[in-house]
């Protein structure tokens, strides 16, 4: 949620991005709770049985929700 | 209100009954849910109406749009994180969502997983979910509530391959100090970490004692394919 320095400490960072999943959530800072915005990054090997999984509990992420963080992300001011 | 009914709940239920005392105090505030008193961007919100203005609204695709993808993985990129590819990103509902997605996906039943305290109250209802068992990693105020590597260590076991990661600590919001010394030997040496739905990672570290996951999900890597994608000795 709120973007933090890991002093170099994160598990990828020491040689596990292999075996790191990274969970976040996108816009709780700019007052986006509500919008229900969050992401995965995996290694590639997991990417795709993880979007299976999402497949099977929601098909997708609210459409609407997905321009608007994009803005977020794009232009963060 | 009985407040002794009140004390005898955990978990979620204490968390509803006591926002449902709350709504009986007008100018209550909620300090437990990340509520905050924001307003979203105005460029934000015309983003999204423009979006919601177009006459065809197909469902997005299931990993998220391709646009947002790739700027999650330029944001990460940005950082010292792993390097990832559009293709490695997937948009969830909420960080919640994925860290239910994490958890379904790395857990057995009896598989017990590394988790700081205090914690993120989701971490448990996702491992419970999974018939998995919380092992809680005691953080101290004096260390912003990281967690130390060598309590870390200490708890490892060929059953506890797996640790949740939270920087910063949420909810108690501490961060690990850019110059604190790096203890690289313990997460080297062993396991693992997740972040919350704030921002968590979650890893797991050598070789996986069952399989039963993998046959629900096919393409995620069997015992063998994980050791040999990780040289590095598990503990």
């Amino acid at each position: 949620v709120f973007e933090a320095d890991a002093g170099g400490r994160h598990p990828a960072a020491l040689g596990l991005a292999e075996q790191t999943v990274t969970i976040g959530s996108l816009g709780l800072e700019h007052g986006m709770a509500s919008w229900r915005l969050g992401f995965l990054a995996a290694p590639a090997a997991k990417a795709g049985p993880l979007r299976d999984f999402k497949q099977a509990l929601t098909i997708c992420t609210t459409n609407v929700s997905q321009w608007g963080a994009l803005a977020l992300e794009t232009e963060p001011s | 209100v009985n407040l002794d009914d009140i004390r005898a709940l955990d978990g979620a239920k204490l968390r509803y009954a006591l926002m449902d005392l709350a709504k009986e105090i007008p100018d209550a505030i909620a300090l437990g849910r990340g509520d905050p008193d924001l307003d979203a961007p105005d460029h934000v919100i015309a983003a999204a109406r423009a979006a919601a203005a177009q006459p065809l609204q197909p469902l997005a695709p299931i990993h998220g749009t391709p646009e947002l993808r790739a700027a999650i993985a330029r944001r990460a990129r940005a950082r010292p994180r792993p390097r990832r590819r559009p293709d490695h990103v997937l948009v969830t509902t909420g960080g919640q969502e994925g860290l239910f997605l994490v958890m379904e996906a790395l857990l057995d039943p009896g598989d017990e997983i590394l988790v700081p305290d205090p914690r993120y109250t989701s971490y448990d209802q996702a491992i419970e979910h999974c018939g998995a068992v919380s092992v809680t990693v005691p953080t101290h105020p004096e260390d912003a509530f990281d967690v130390r590597a060598e309590t870390l260590e200490a708890l490892i076991t060929p059953r506890r391959r797996r640790c949740c990661w939270s920087p910063p600590a949420t909810p108690p919001a501490g961060s690990s100090p850019a110059a604190r010394p790096r203890r690289s030997r313990p997460w080297r040496a062993s396991t693992a970490s997740s972040s919350s739905p704030t921002r968590s990672t979650a890893s797991s570290c050598g070789r996986r004692t069952s399989t039963s996951r993998s046959a629900r999900c096919p393409a995620w890597p069997t015992a063998r394919s994980r050791s040999r994608a990780s040289p590095r000795p598990g503990p």
